[in-house]
Formats: C-alpha cells, structure tokens, sequence
C-alpha cells in the first residue's frame, strides 16, 4: 500500500496548476489570456495625444526569443518615466508558435504606457499570423497622436503570396484619402507622420520590385511631401520611417530623397530608440541598456 | 522535383515513407535476425504422425531413414525458416491501442501500436491527432510517431496467496510503471508548414522544421491485467500521463530566465490497450 500512496505524492508533485499544462500543439490557434491588444492600446495613445503637439515614444524590435533582454528593457523604460508609449517593430515571436506569443506579450504587457506592434516575418511562421491577428490585431493600421500621423505597415511580402498584397498599397490610398480629409476639415492638425515597419526597402523580405512605388506611395502623407520642411543635410524635419528586421543599428536616407529610416538593433544588442516628436521637428535618442 | 522535395511535399511521399519504415524497420527490431537462435525448442512442435496412413506417406517419403529419430528426418532449416517468418510478419500486427488526450499531439488522439523487445519494455506507436481551428485558419490533423521505454513494471498490493508470495500469478491484477520514457517525432498536415525551407527562402534562412517537431518526455502508468478467463477484448487496460516538451520550446527555455520549466512542459493523460 505504500506504494499507493508514492505514487499520488508523486503525482501531486508533477502536476502544477497550469494553464499551459494542457496546450495541446505547439502550433494550436489557442491563445490564452489577453487578445485583441492593439484595439485596446491605441485609442488610449489617440486620446492621450487628443490636443498634445509634443510627445516621446520608444521604439523595440525583434525581441524573438530574447526574453530576459526584453524584461530589461521594459524595466529599463518603465524606469524612465518620460515615455508615453512604446511602438515595437515585430518578430515577436522566433517559431510562431502560439506560447511564444503568450510568453512575448507577458513581457510587453509589463509596460507601464500603453504599446503597438507590426507584423514580422517571424510573426508569420505555421499558425503564426493567425495567432497574431487575434492577439494584437489587423497588419495594417493607422492612428494619430496629436498632430502626428503613425502608419503601421505590413511590409513582410517574403512571407506571403500574392493574395494577400504586401505591402498593401490600397490600405496606404485609403489611408492617404483619409489623412487629406482630415487635414481638408482642420488644416495643419496632422503635420508630421511616422511609417512604421519590419523589413525596410532593400531586406530580402520586402517586395523590392516594388520599392519606387512604395517610396511615392509615402511621399503624399504630411511631412514627407517633397516640398515639407528640411533640415539642413536635405532630410525631412517632420516625418520618417522606423524599421527592424536587420538586428543591426542603421539609420540613413535609404532611398537618398530625404525620408530617414531608421533601423533599430535587436533588444538582443541592449539598444533601443527614443523619439521625441516637437511642434517642428524631431529629436532622436538612442539608448543603451 | 528531388525525391527528399517529393517527400517533404506530398502526402502520399510521407505516407510511402512510413510504411516502408515500419515494414522493414520495425519487425528488425522486433526481432534481430543474430538472435533467431533463440526461437528454440521450446516454440517448437512438431506433432507426431497420429494414424497409420501419415506413417506410410511419412515411410514412403523417406525410406532409408526407417527407424531413426523424427526431427532428424524432416527438413528442420526449411520449418525453421517457416516458422520464423511467419513469427516475424506476425509481428507486424500491432497489438496496442491508444487513446490520448492533450500532450503535444493535438486535441486527442488515437493510434495503433506494437510492443518488442526484452519483457516488452519497447513500444512503438502510430497516432493520429486532431487539432481545432480555434484562433488559426482551419482544424488540422497531426501525426506522430512514438517510440516509449517502459523500463520498470512494479505489482501493486498485497500478494494474496500468502504461501506463495513470490508467485506472480496471486499478486493483485494492478501494476504500476513508475517511469515511461518517451520520444515522439510529430508532424502536422497543413500546407502552411514545411518540412525543408520553400525555394523562396535565400539560403538556410529560418534553419528549423515548422512541420516537424520533436519532443522528450516522461511518465508514469497504472495497467490492469484482466484475469484470462475475463478478456472479452483486452488483454491489458493502462491508464497513463506523460509530460512532454518539444524542441522549439526546450530551446527558448533553456538559455533564458523568464520562460520557466514550467512554461514549457505539457501533459498528456490517456488509455491504453493492450489486445494480445
């Protein structure tokens, strides 16, 4: 008999009260715990930046895997206390899979201001864009702080075919159209924009036969007009582009037409961007961890 | 189209490819062909020529050898390699059933097995698993192969023949298997997984399998040996839980703080039967 009872003392050893105990794949489409993320947090970003034309915001990417670092750094800007909100440019997660997203969000949730995402190309491994969708949202969207404009892109075209347009240009039309009758009720209430994506022009992901197009698609949105304001080197004062993907510090006119695109290493490398985004113009930040 | 593209891409390449495994790996294992030796006497039977016609034939068939001992008359390499091969294609036949819930394979699943080796400690199974769609694009079918070590088999309870406690036959029908290591390797039936990186990739982009997962696990197991005049259809009925992880989630914990043992351990509870 008392081997009875070491085998229930053994199974109440085992067995912790877990949720994960019992996923059943690691690719199954159920996520447990928060969702719908980016429905959430960006109607909190619009309505603090409601009449606001100064703000800070931090910009994260390709956390995939990398959890202690981005413990360290979600405690590192928490620590801060002068960022408003934390833009993050996608890979997520490393595989796709489902408890590597539950796992990544528990970290960025730890944030004290609110955060946004874009899709990465490591987002969209297996069920992995799916699992994305559901917890944070739709790969396209667009919303505006203050007088800014934040257009977030889906720009892994490498990842999908051709049925789903990467990037899409008719969501960036619409988003132009909507921006220009904005601007047409209240002139000057968006003057700056942010472009936000994963691969920039150029990467192996991006849709490089489409880079000129991409580039005259962005130019309309305010501040990246060609006759916006410039700085003194011929770049834009009000308007530019974030991007990952690369792990690797790179910030250059790309395209050499003015837009600055800014990419930003791994948390990995203990590094990321702050922008502070003024009535004219913008100061950049790069902070060590 | 190379034969490992062929493979990795169709369903019937992956099925091929099973089937030729297991028809000749698995009655290999089963049975090694250096210890055919050990199919001895014992197995052996050759039932003696019961009436006077079997012994003409038998005299007829064999006149010089009027007299001498039965088994040296009869070709004994030619009924050994019958025997024998029969033995081994009989082995084929699986003798398990498995039922599984949860672990790593999917919702639940069900799947066939086989058992070899020394005091069968060895099995081998073939599940099918069923994955919802919830969140994701549609539901999913899985498929794993699963190799399990039953290393130690304890009798629970008291013997009831006290006059005889080493006797097995008078021990409770309960035993219990504190340990069942387990490896499986499953794959899921989904378009969107790959075993070999599509050409689209440059080079060795993403350097892993999203179709093909590999996972360890352990666990234990509790088995009913139903009385031999009971058996209607079972031999054996086990009840077990394992608990597993796989290669993708044993690689994000182990250099990192964060993701916790525990995060990644999955379990599994089922039912086992064991047929004949």
């Amino acid at each position: 008999m008392r081997k009875n009872y070491l085998w229930l003392l053994l199974l109440s050893i085992v067995f912790p009260s877990c949720d994960s105990l019992f996923e059943y794949h690691p690719y199954e489409g159920r996520i447990q715990g928060k969702t719908d993320i980016l429905a959430k947090n960006v109607p909190l970003i619009e309505s603090f930046g409601r009449g606001r034309h100064s703000f800070r915001f931090a910009f994260i990417s390709d956390t995939q895997r990398f959890y202690d670092d981005t413990y360290d750094v979600v405690n590192h800007i928490n620590a801060r206390g002068d960022i408003d909100f934390v833009v993050h440019g996608g890979d997520l997660a490393d595989f796709g899979t489902t408890a590597e997203f539950e796992w990544m969000r528990d970290e960025l949730e730890r944030l004290s201001m609110p955060y946004v995402t874009v899709i990465g190309n490591h987002d969209c491994l297996g069920t992995g864009e799916y699992i994305y969708e559901k917890m944070f949202g739709t790969d396209n969207y667009s919303f505006s702080v203050g007088n800014t404009h934040f257009v977030m892109l889906n720009t892994v075209a490498l990842e999908n075919d051709y049925s789903n347009p990467v990037p899409d240009f008719g969501f960036i039309k619409e988003d132009i159209a909507r921006v220009t009758q904005i601007n047409s009720q209240t002139p000057d209430s968006l003057t700056h924009t942010v472009v936000v994506m994963h691969s920039r022009p150029g990467d192996e992901q991006f849709n490089n036969n489409v880079i000129d197009v991409f580039d005259l698609f962005l130019m309309p949105f305010p501040g990246l007009e060609k006759d916006a304001p410039c700085r003194a080197d011929g770049t834009r004062l009000n308007g530019f582009c974030l991007n990952g993907h690369n792990h690797n510090r790179s910030i250059k006119d790309l395209l050499g037409d003015g837009i600055m695109y800014y990419g930003v290493p791994t948390v990995k490398k203990r590094k990321y961007y702050v922008f502070t985004i003024q009535e004219e113009g913008y100061e950049f930040e790069e902070v060590v961890f | 189209m190379s034969l490992r593209k062929w493979y990795s891409d169709s369903i019937f390449g992956r099925m091929c490819g099973l089937w030729l495994f297991l028809l000749f790996i698995l009655p290999m294992c089963a049975q090694p062909l250096w210890s055919l030796e050990s199919v001895g006497e014992d197995n052996y039977i050759i039932e003696s020529p019961d009436d006077a016609a079997d012994l003409m034939v038998y005299n007829a068939l064999s006149p010089a050898t009027e007299g001498m001992p039965r088994d040296s008359v009869f070709s004994r390499t030619y009924d050994d390699f019958v025997y024998r091969s029969h033995e081994r294609w009989l082995r084929l036949i699986p003798n398990l059933g498995t039922l599984q819930y949860a672990g790593n394979i999917g919702f639940c699943a069900v799947g066939l097995g086989w058992d070899y080796g020394k005091h069968d400690r060895w099995e081998t199974h073939l599940l099918l698993g069923y994955l919802p769609r919830w969140h994701s694009k549609q539901w999913n079918l899985t498929f794993t192969i699963k190799e399990n070590l039953v290393p130690w088999s304890v009798p629970l309870g008291r013997p009831r023949d006290l006059d005889n406690p080493d006797c097995l036959a008078h021990h409770s029908h309960f035993t219990f298997q504190p340990a069942v290591f387990t490896f499986f390797v499953n794959s899921i039936f989904d378009d969107e997984f790959w075993t070999e990186e599509p050409d689209r990739y440059p080079g060795s982009y993403y350097r892993f399998s999203s179709r093909i997962r590999l996972s360890i696990g352990v666990g234990q197991r509790i088995s009913l040996d139903i009385p031999h005049e009971k058996r209607r259809h079972y031999d054996r009925i086990s009840l077990f839980y394992e608990i597993s992880a796989c290669d993708l989630h044993l690689i994000s914990d182990i250099p990192h703080k964060r993701v916790s043992t525990g995060d990644i351990l999955r379990l599994g509870i089922g039912m086992q039967y064991k047929f004949f």
